[in-house]
């Protein structure tokens, strides 16, 4: 019966090394220099760890947040020169992980690497400022120079806050007023009723900015603000490019590969010997989609996407 | 296949009678209730007929059609079905003037029967006459944001109906800036037409209403006539960001003269109707990944033909003495004065009561479902076609499911189902397919599908009998149809192949072909059976006695040609080889009752911002309609251009101006659709809009 068990349990690890070997191809026998952690095994996070692969011409391991919080067998501590996590899950999963190499956190928005660093004051990554961030939210100034450069003539922006977006209201403010527009919004809540706080708010405005909320404000809220913006005529930007698919006149927003390029140049222009890392940055590059049917409708001319583009990066240089 | 006006050839009375997954494969799951890319990324709510879940074309598991406001605009069309023809495959025709005909890959009568036709979800198929009567609806182009129409069986998704097809018009709502629009289209035939329509807020309110006019004088031969009028109200109520109340009212009226139009002096008959509906949703959304929806929808039509009036009695003769009536039958039938009968049948009253409760599940990465429940009640009362004073009804009750899996990024797998149940029958419709994603812009699908289609509440139970006047004590005449409460659901059991090709870039345009097998068996006709009475000792039974075959390939390519042009070029080649069992009249061939090809061509040019042009061209081969047309005189093939040339004028403010010059059969190439002298010749329209 003893030998039995042995066998099964023999069994047992060589599938587990099996299945290892399999989702770790580098292997642990010969770790690279750069681990990248997903936060799941799934495209948009793919897309970013293949541009940074093709952009860094290092060593690169790459697992997911899951096979670190499950793995069994100790992890290779202090081996690699950088972790990349990408994502929310893949950077909370390595700060909670014994690895100990400095911390990039890439395809990551803004409040949440915010918020993870406020969690987690004492970790060493974090006091030591081993840790930096590649955002991938457009920073809000960019958002509001696009509807400038959309509706020049603009005075008044709106906007409508979700519970974790009405964070952002005082730094809002400040971007809106830099254009020399003055902002109104109103905040949503569960129970609101969003034609009723909707309406005369949009009504009032000449350009409305979505700011991305939860995932469940986001999609509820939309479809109203779509609606409502239409009906009222009032130019709609959106923060993704489903919401210019859904009918925002145009929008600014980062591709999985954009972060991936950036989060690579950020590796290489690090020293050979890791010191501290540089501060959080904002998307470098980034891609405007225009919606001609709705600025159509909206009897609206727009310049084409790639005017739009070229006129952002030169104001931002 | 039934047709209820098959018994009007045995005697001289007229009897008249369709995305989220490449997304959510890029979507990160949602981290606790935190906010994180995932939310970033999350999508903004696409088609939803397939699988009654928003999911991208590639990712249906059925070929899907959508005909857009783009599309609608461009195609100078003046009626619903008229749009219809620039799907692949699909059959629009003309019955009469005023009445349509919609089906796929043809094999039908003046009453298409196998195909579901949705308004917002709402069936708009008609028990009294198994067939959706376009004409009564207060529908017009321009109230239509999109139609989805799914090219195939789509039962797990839109129920029993949608045997061979589906059709959903979803209408334009939220998508016009608030205001008034006021219209006038007046043309050829008489044609004039009105509307009014309006959108606004109030409150915690968005509504929307429009109502209008129609009248026309009818084909010249006919004059078979129209005039009717129509309401129809929107209202959404939002009393939380998870709770949204839409209410849908309407109604529309007026008359209707139709008839068979196979031979040149036959008289049409008036019809008045009288339809409303109301329809109510809830939907509530749980959390990012589910979602409930429930609701309730009524749909009522009266159609009241008022018996023979005496003036008519003359013609009417004429018409039975054409179909072997002598007078002295003829006496017999009707009297003297001929007031005892209906000269259509499309008289009665008749009901729709659905509830449904539907959820909706989307996990984060791979797994999509759309389940649900639903209860119907129909109810018919006609005297014309039920030989009965009182209503008959059936109640129906549905199990539905559909799931979508995504294998591998490449790859997903969906499995849907249907279980119906009547009072004589149960069927159970599944549904199984593959999506492979070769490129990012390319799809390849293969579907299996086995869909039973109950029989319909008049399919059961159309009983019509000829009686004699009092004076001869009501005796029985002729029993011209006999029930058959015995009758199996028809079946379709079809394989298809699919591939989309959607090319990225602003002019991406859109490639979609499907090659397809459907065998038909056990599908409805009319049978002759030996009957005792006193004119011809037989009556029809509905039976299930037709099968056939349908192979084929369509496509349609969607292109930009330039920013100032687009096209649609659709074509469907259908082969259908068949038979069906008439009972005492034999078997009949069916291999010449579709079109072996039909064809539609769209294309706009706009010249600036306020002038545009379109022209669009359809093409459908000979045909031999049931109960239209025979074999030795089948519909012959026809070809049709349309144009229309709009100007817009920017008034002050947001006001704006329209006017459209549209010719229909630009090339004047007489033709005709369904029935022989049912023709058609270059025909005229200016439409004036105003909105403010």
């Amino acid at each position: 019966m003893q030998a039995t068990l042995n066998i099964k349990r023999y069994i047992l690890h060589l599938a587990l090394l099996c299945l290892c070997c399999a989702v770790v191809p580098a292997g642990r026998a010969t770790a690279g220099e750069i681990l990248i952690v997903l936060s799941q095994d799934i495209a948009s996070y793919k897309e970013t760890a293949r541009a940074i692969s093709q952009h860094l011409s290092l060593q690169i391991d790459q697992t997911t947040a899951e096979q670190i919080s499950e793995e069994d067998e100790p992890l290779p501590l202090g081996q690699y020169r950088y972790i990349i996590a990408v994502g929310a899950k893949a950077t909370r999963e390595v700060l909670n992980s014994p690895l100990t190499a400095p911390l990039i956190s890439t395809f990551i928005p803004r409040r949440t690497y915010q918020q993870i660093l406020s969690e987690n004051p004492l970790h060493p990554l974090i006091s030591s400022q081993q840790t930096t961030a590649v955002y991938l939210d457009q920073p809000l100034a960019r958002q509001i120079r696009l509807a400038r450069l959309i509706s020049p003539r603009a005075k008044r922006l709106s906007t409508a806050l979700g519970p974790d977006s009405s964070k952002d209201l005082a730094l809002l403010k400040q971007a809106a007023e830099a254009q020399q527009m003055v902002l109104s919004h109103a905040l949503l809540e569960q129970d609101s009723n969003p034609i009723r706080q909707l309406q005369p708010l949009i009504e009032n405005s000449d350009m409305f900015l979505t700011l991305p909320d939860r995932a469940v404000f986001n999609r509820t809220t939309a479809k109203w603000i779509l609606y409502i913006s239409f009906r009222q005529r009032v130019p709609l930007i959106g923060f993704s490019r489903k919401y210019v698919e859904a009918g925002a006149i145009a929008g600014v927003f980062s591709e999985p590969e954009q972060i991936g390029r950036q989060t690579a140049e950020l590796i290489n222009q690090l020293p050979a010997q890791p010191g501290q890392l540089p501060p959080p940055a904002v998307p470098k590059y980034f891609t405007v989609e225009t919606n001609e049917t709705a600025a159509h409708s909206l009897r609206m001319p727009i310049p084409a996407a790639d005017v739009l583009e070229t006129a952002l990066e030169e104001a931002e240089r | 296949m039934i047709s209820i006006q098959r018994c009007c050839r045995l005697i001289p009375l007229t009897l008249q009678r369709l995305p989220v997954l490449a997304v959510l494969v890029a979507l990160p799951p949602v981290h606790a209730s935190d906010f994180s890319e995932a939310d970033l990324l999350t999508d903004i709510p696409t088609v939803v007929s397939a699988s009654r879940m928003p999911q991208p074309l590639a990712e249906t598991p059925a070929a899907v059609t959508l005909i857009d406001r783009e599309m609608i605009e461009a195609s100078a069309a003046l009626n619903v079905p008229d749009l219809l023809r620039l799907v692949p495959g699909i059959q629009a025709f003309h019955v009469s003037y005023n009445t349509f005909g919609v089906t796929y890959h043809g094999v039908s009568d003046n009453f298409p029967h196998q195909m579901e036709v949705q308004v917002n979800g709402r069936s708009i198929y008609i028990p009294l006459l198994s067939a959706v009567t376009w004409e009564t609806l207060g529908l017009v182009p321009d109230d239509i944001e999109r139609i989805e129409v799914i090219r195939g069986s789509n039962m797990p998704s839109q129920g029993t109906n949608a045997f061979l097809g589906a059709i959903n018009i979803i209408t334009r709502y939220g998508t016009r800036p608030e205001g008034s629009t006021l219209s006038t289209t007046q043309g050829e035939r008489g044609e004039q037409r009105y509307r009014f329509s309006h959108q606004g807020h109030a409150v915690a309110l968005d509504y929307q209403f429009n109502a209008g006019y129609q009248q026309n004088d009818g084909n010249k031969l006919f004059q078979d006539r129209i005039d009717k009028s129509y309401f129809n109200s929107r209202h959404s109520f939002t009393p939380s960001l998870n709770d949204q109340f839409d209410i849908q009212l309407g109604f529309s009226q007026g008359e209707v003269f139709t008839g068979d139009g196979d031979h040149s002096g036959n008289q049409f008959i008036g019809r008045e109707f009288h339809q409303n509906y109301q329809q109510l949703r809830w939907l509530h959304t749980l959390d990012l990944q589910q979602e409930l929806q429930l609701q309730f929808y009524r749909n009522r039509l009266k159609a009241d033909v008022d018996p023979i009036p005496a003036e008519a009695v003359p013609q009417v003769q004429e018409e039975a003495a054409r179909n072997g009536l002598s007078s002295e039958q003829f006496t017999q039938l009707l009297g003297i004065d001929g007031t005892l009968l209906r000269p259509s049948r499309e008289h009665g009253d008749t009901t729709v009561n659905d509830l449904e409760l539907l959820y909706r599940f989307q996990s984060a990465g791979r797994f999509n479902l759309s389940s649900g429940l639903g209860y119907r009640y129909e109810s018919i009362k006609s005297d014309a076609i039920l030989s009965r004073a009182d209503r008959q009804s059936s109640q129906r009750r549905r199990l539905f499911s559909n799931l979508s899996y995504q294998l591998s990024p490449e790859w997903i797998w969906h499995l849907g189902a249907l279980y119906e149940e009547d009072e004589r029958n149960r069927a159970f419709s599944p549904r199984t397919g593959l999506s492979y994603q070769l490129t990012p812009e390319q799809t390849l699908r293969l579907s299996l599908s086995r869909a039973r289609r109950l029989p319909s509440l008049l399919e059961r139970k159309i009983s019509v009998d000829i009686r004699q006047n009092a004076s001869n004590n009501f005796a029985l005449l002729d029993q011209q149809f006999c029930s058959n409460d015995e009758l199996k659901p028809e079946l379709n059991e079809s394989i298809e192949l699919g591939y989309l090709l959607r090319p990225a870039g602003k002019h991406g345009g859109l490639f979609d072909l499907r090659l397809y097998q459907e065998d038909i068996s056990d599908a409805l006709t009319d049978h002759f059976i030996p009957f005792a009475d006193q004119l011809d000792n037989r009556c029809i039974q509905v039976h299930n006695g037709a099968r056939w075959r349908a192979r084929g390939v369509e496509f349609q390519l969607k292109q930009s040609l330039s920013p100032a042009d687009f096209m649609v070029l659709s074509y469907g080649y259908n082969n259908v080889e068949g038979i069906e069992d008439r009972g005492l009249k034999g078997i009949e061939p069916l291999d010449d009752t579709a079109p072996l090809h039909t064809a539609s061509l769209l294309w706009k040019h706009q010249f600036s911002s306020d002038l545009s042009f379109s022209l669009a061209g359809y093409f459908m081969s000979t045909v031999n309609w049931l109960e239209g047309a025979t074999v030795a005189r089948p519909r012959k093939a026809y070809r049709r251009a349309d144009m229309q040339l709009a100007k817009l004028w920017r008034l002050r403010g947001d006001n704006e101006a329209e006017i459209a010059l549209i010719v229909q059969n630009l090339f004047d190439e007489e033709y005709s659709e369904f029935y022989e002298f049912n023709s058609f010749r270059r025909r005229g329209y200016v439409r004036l809009a105003l909105r403010y």
